[in-house]
């Protein structure tokens, strides 16, 4: 079986449409940001309380059940947490809280199932989880987040420029960058929270989206070696590399998001955005290091050409 | 030739021995054992059980259920507990500097002086000493206090834990002023708080004579032998066993359950079999008031002593006394015990500072030893003049919430509240003994930084969707492989398989924990192994479509793909690096998967799917290449 015999796509040739895509995928990006007020930031960088409760049928545990948010608010209005952010998790019968509180929280927590199972009466409440993070700790780990991108992003830009050529370094970080603030900017759009597991992914997509890159550019470092004596045009040799590289392109694409898609449906809730955000990032890491990362390079090469014939 | 695959293959063969070794203990605790099988085997043989639950891979708190909790020393509490004669301007400094410090994010103890000094007073008003009048030699004083409240926090906490009986809790400090404790399997996270919040307890206690804790230690001897010929006699009649009779088990708090099953009898009877042939009590030769309690009797000990007989035993022979435990010989394998009298002599809250120093050397016993001062305040001084005075040649144990940490002898009366133990073998063991002096002295007010608690539910529920998508996404990925590339797919997929086995072998060996976003980095190299499959793969059917021989084909594929995997391997691992060195707890262990699955996927695509191939052609068992 294969997918792709011979394919001869002339992906340079669209590289303007491409530029215009990545542009304004970053511009509303960064449009949902600022409108947002930067990231939604979760607990973990805010400093709160982030609760999880089930509720059991008594009788049959295993009926599902459908809580009535409404009803939930009410008793968390007792304990003076009525503006917390409250929606289902998961399923119907489970609910999550984000609070603003760091102190007492224990006690809270658990007087808030002992009163939900009072207004309850006819369901088990289960305490699933809770954290709470004090500001302090969240100020300090936004810091270490965006250093350690920024690390990350520093140590492969020198080892590319040390393995290919400069202009190499340049294009993988744009793609790269490009990544991340496209998936950032997706979890903006949607509303979604940016927590410790979200950065985890962010930095597995730059990983990824490098790999996916470097495979693409090995090809043409190698075409351009092959190819030097003969007059063979830029853009032809990277087309070509691009080409010839793109079954395995798709198929290892394919494979990894084929398992991160099964981790996003079966995963369970605690994983889902974690997965939510491989795939994004997958999709675009893809898209970027042939549409982002390979034009960089011929446009590298037209401006080292316009500057000659000057 | 033939040879060098030899070699290869025994390499590989090796490998997979290794690394299914480093499994087996995880297998084995988690698939191949029951429960009883677990907890007798807890009872048998504690160090078997803890070598086994050590070379297995731990579940993380988010897999399990617990608690994580990091605390930090309170700076602020501190310095106003350290103040003397705090008066309105301290108060409102204070109250500002801590407004200031968390709204700008400014160190308290540099904010609180600039504050007192506008307010025109200093810190030598309230810290200074006659020796200490210099602001900067304050601040180094009280940063100093902060550094030794943390160390007192942890022994505290240390001291504390096992009252969860909580299996392996962790109790680390990170950085200079924070602690982070992580109980697994914790339920009641109020009542931990409530036990780590607690002041803790310093007393001093006098150690019963040597001839009382002698016959009670030969009593209790003889009755765990009395109960044990009990148990034969009645065993060997099967008829008497019916309901009316007090079985053994209930005697030790076990029979909870209706139908007694005989497999936790007979492991009652092995327990005293074993307590009374390998004898319950050595006393040390040096120091008869030690008794000596080998380390993997210590769980059926406390059991025993808890025995309401057990506790008549000592009540008529040695008073008002308790057992109390002091802590692991630095060899590691013996508890001592100690017989004390149950009623304090004095408390900790009257000491006023405890340091440690090299012995001094006008005493020849002393020199090239250690000691630890201790100074008590008048009320204390006025106690430890009369309980020396009154027991000269007695030894006080010093315990600090119900463990004995040191039991000096009384050798004279001390009548100016400033004491002196000595005889301390290291100076690390002076400086432990001051801070557990202190512990009961001074406060180590610390505050909870963050905390999270995973319910016992979620944590089973993550396991069971966190491994059911692993291995439905696992086998998504090899059919696929199978039916792209055929029999060429089905060899990527062993080295998938054996892929797994290396991240698992090699986790087990480093006694990593296994956390829910570690089993989702486990999914997603395998999605990412394939890969460097797929790129070998990729190439050899290029070099064939270019009418090489299949021999060629593989050895350029092959090696054509290499530099791509590597360079391409390496900008991942640098992510992957990059992560472990900024993550918490979770991400590390996200971050130290992906980082063995990369080399792993590396030296299994590029070393043993080659290998395989190699050998098939050479071999001839295949002329085709089935790709």
């Amino acid at each position: 079986m294969r997918f792709f015999q011979n394919p001869k796509y002339k992906f340079m040739e669209v590289r303007k449409i491409a530029f215009a895509l990545s542009g304004s995928l970053i511009l509303i990006s960064i449009l949902s940001l600022l409108l947002h007020g930067g990231p939604r930031y979760s607990v973990d960088f805010r400093g709160g309380t982030f609760m999880e409760i089930r509720f059991e049928d008594k009788a049959n545990p295993e009926q599902p059940l459908n809580i009535d948010i409404g009803r939930v608010r009410k008793v968390f209005e007792e304990f003076g947490i009525g503006n917390a952010e409250i929606k289902h998790y998961g399923s119907m019968q489970e609910i999550s809280a984000r609070a603003d509180i760091t102190q007492n929280t224990d006690e809270i927590f658990h007087n808030l199932t002992v009163q939900l199972s009072k207004a309850f009466p006819e369901y088990n409440v289960i305490e699933m989880r809770k954290e709470t993070v004090g500001p302090k700790v969240g100020k300090e780990l936004v810091g270490a987040a965006i250093l350690a991108i920024l690390w990350a992003t520093v140590f492969i830009l020198l080892y590319i420029m040390w393995r290919f050529e400069f202009r190499f370094g340049i294009g993988a970080v744009v793609a790269t960058i490009h990544d991340v603030i496209v998936t950032i900017g997706i979890f903006s759009l949607l509303n979604i929270e940016i927590s410790i597991a979200i950065v985890a992914a962010l930095l597995t997509i730059v990983g990824y989206s490098l790999n996916d890159t470097i495979v693409v550019y090995d090809r043409i470092r190698e075409n351009l070696k092959t190819f030097k004596r003969q007059a063979v045009e830029y853009t032809g040799i990277i087309n070509r590399s691009i080409n010839e590289t793109l079954s395995r392109t798709i198929i290892t694409s394919g494979t990894t998001m084929l398992v991160v898609v099964v981790l996003y449906f079966f995963g369970g809730e605690v994983l889902k955005d974690f997965s939510f955000a491989l795939i994004c990032g997958i999709a675009v890491g893809t898209y970027s290091s042939i549409f982002v990362a390979s034009p960089i390079l011929v446009e590298f090469e037209f401006r080292k050409k316009s500057v000659v014939k000057k | 030739m033939r040879r060098n695959i030899l070699v290869k293959a025994g390499i590989i063969v090796f490998f997979i021995v290794l690394f299914l070794y480093l499994l087996y203990p995880t297998i084995k605790f988690n698939y191949l054992m029951n429960k009883t099988a677990k907890d007798d085997l807890k009872l048998e043989d504690p160090p078997a059980y803890e070598k086994l639950l050590d070379n297995s891979i731990k579940l993380g708190l988010d897999l399990q259920g617990g608690m994580h909790v990091v605390m930090e020393v309170d700076v602020e509490e501190l310095s106003r507990a350290l103040a003397k004669n705090k008066d309105q301007r301290f108060n409102e400094a204070w109250q500002e500097a801590r407004d200031i410090s968390s709204a700008e994010d400014r160190d308290f103890l540099t904010v609180f002086a600039q504050q007192l000094t506008a307010k025109g007073a200093d810190l030598a008003r309230y810290y200074g000493t006659k020796s200490m009048r210099d602001q900067s030699d304050i601040l180094k004083y009280l940063r100093a206090q902060a550094s030794e409240a943390v160390n007192r926090s942890l022994e505290i906490l240390r001291n504390r834990v096992d009252q969860f009986g909580v299996s392996e809790p962790t109790i680390q400090k990170q950085g200079n002023k924070r602690i982070i404790i992580e109980l697994a399997g914790i339920t009641d996270p109020q009542r931990v708080r409530g036990i780590l919040g607690q002041t803790a307890l310093l007393d001093f206690r006098l150690l019963k004579d040597q001839q009382i804790t002698q016959n009670v230690a030969s009593r209790i001897n003889e009755y765990i032998k009395g109960a044990l010929a009990e148990v034969d006699t009645l065993e060997k009649p099967p008829q008497e066993k019916d309901t009316s009779i007090v079985r053994p088990e209930e005697l030790f708090g076990e029979a909870t359950e209706a139908v007694v099953d005989t497999a936790k009898r007979d492991s009652v009877t092995r327990e005293r079999e074993k307590l009374f042939k390998e004898n319950l009590f050595f006393a040390y030769p040096g120091d008869p008031q030690r008794l000596l309690v080998p380390r993997e009797n210590e769980v059926r000990l406390k059991r025993v002593l808890q025995e309401p007989a057990i506790q008549n035993i000592i009540k008529t022979e040695a008073g008002d006394a308790e057992f109390l435990w002091g802590k692991l010989d630095p060899s590691g394998e013996y508890y001592g015990i100690f017989l004390v009298e149950k009623q304090p002599e004095l408390t900790g809250e009257t000491i006023v500072d405890a340091f440690p120093q090299p012995g001094s050397g006008y005493d020849p016993g002393s020199f090239g030893k250690f000691e630890v001062s201790l100074e008590f305040n008048d009320e204390g001084a006025r106690i430890f003049s009369r309980v020396t005075g009154a027991n000269l040649n007695k030894r006080l144990a010093i315990v600090l919430d119900g463990v004995v940490h040191s039991a000096p002898v009384i050798q004279a009366k001390i009548r100016d509240g400033r004491a002196r133990i000595t005889g301390l073998e290291t100076m690390d063991e002076a400086k432990d003994l001051a801070v557990v002096l202190k512990a009961g002295a001074l406060p180590a007010p610390v505050k909870i930084l963050e905390e999270r608690t995973v319910g016992p539910s979620l944590g089973k529920d993550s396991i069971r969707k966190g491994t059911n998508s692993a291995l439905l996404g696992l086998l998504i990925v090899a059919l696929f492989m199978i039916v792209y590339y055929k029999f060429s797919g089905f060899i990527a997929d062993i080295a998938l398989f054996f892929n797994i086995i290396i991240i698992m072998g090699v986790m087990s060996y480093f006694h990593a924990t296994l956390t829910l976003p570690g089993i989702a980095g486990i999914i997603l190299t395998i999605g990412m192994a394939v890969d460097a499959n797929v790129l070998i793969f990729e190439r050899v059917r290029e070099e064939m479509d270019k009418g090489k021989t299949v021999w060629s084909s593989v050895e350029t594929g092959y090696s054509r793909a290499f530099i791509t995997i590597l360079d391409a391997n390496v900008t991942t691992l640098i992510a992957a690096v990059v992560l472990y060195n900024f993550g918490s707890g979770p991400i590390k262990g996200f971050a130290l998967t992906l980082m063995i699955g990369i080399l792993a996927s590396m030296f299994t695509a590029i070393f043993v799917t080659r290998t395989i191939f190699e050998f098939l052609l050479e071999r001839k068992i295949m002329k085709k290449l089935s790709i």
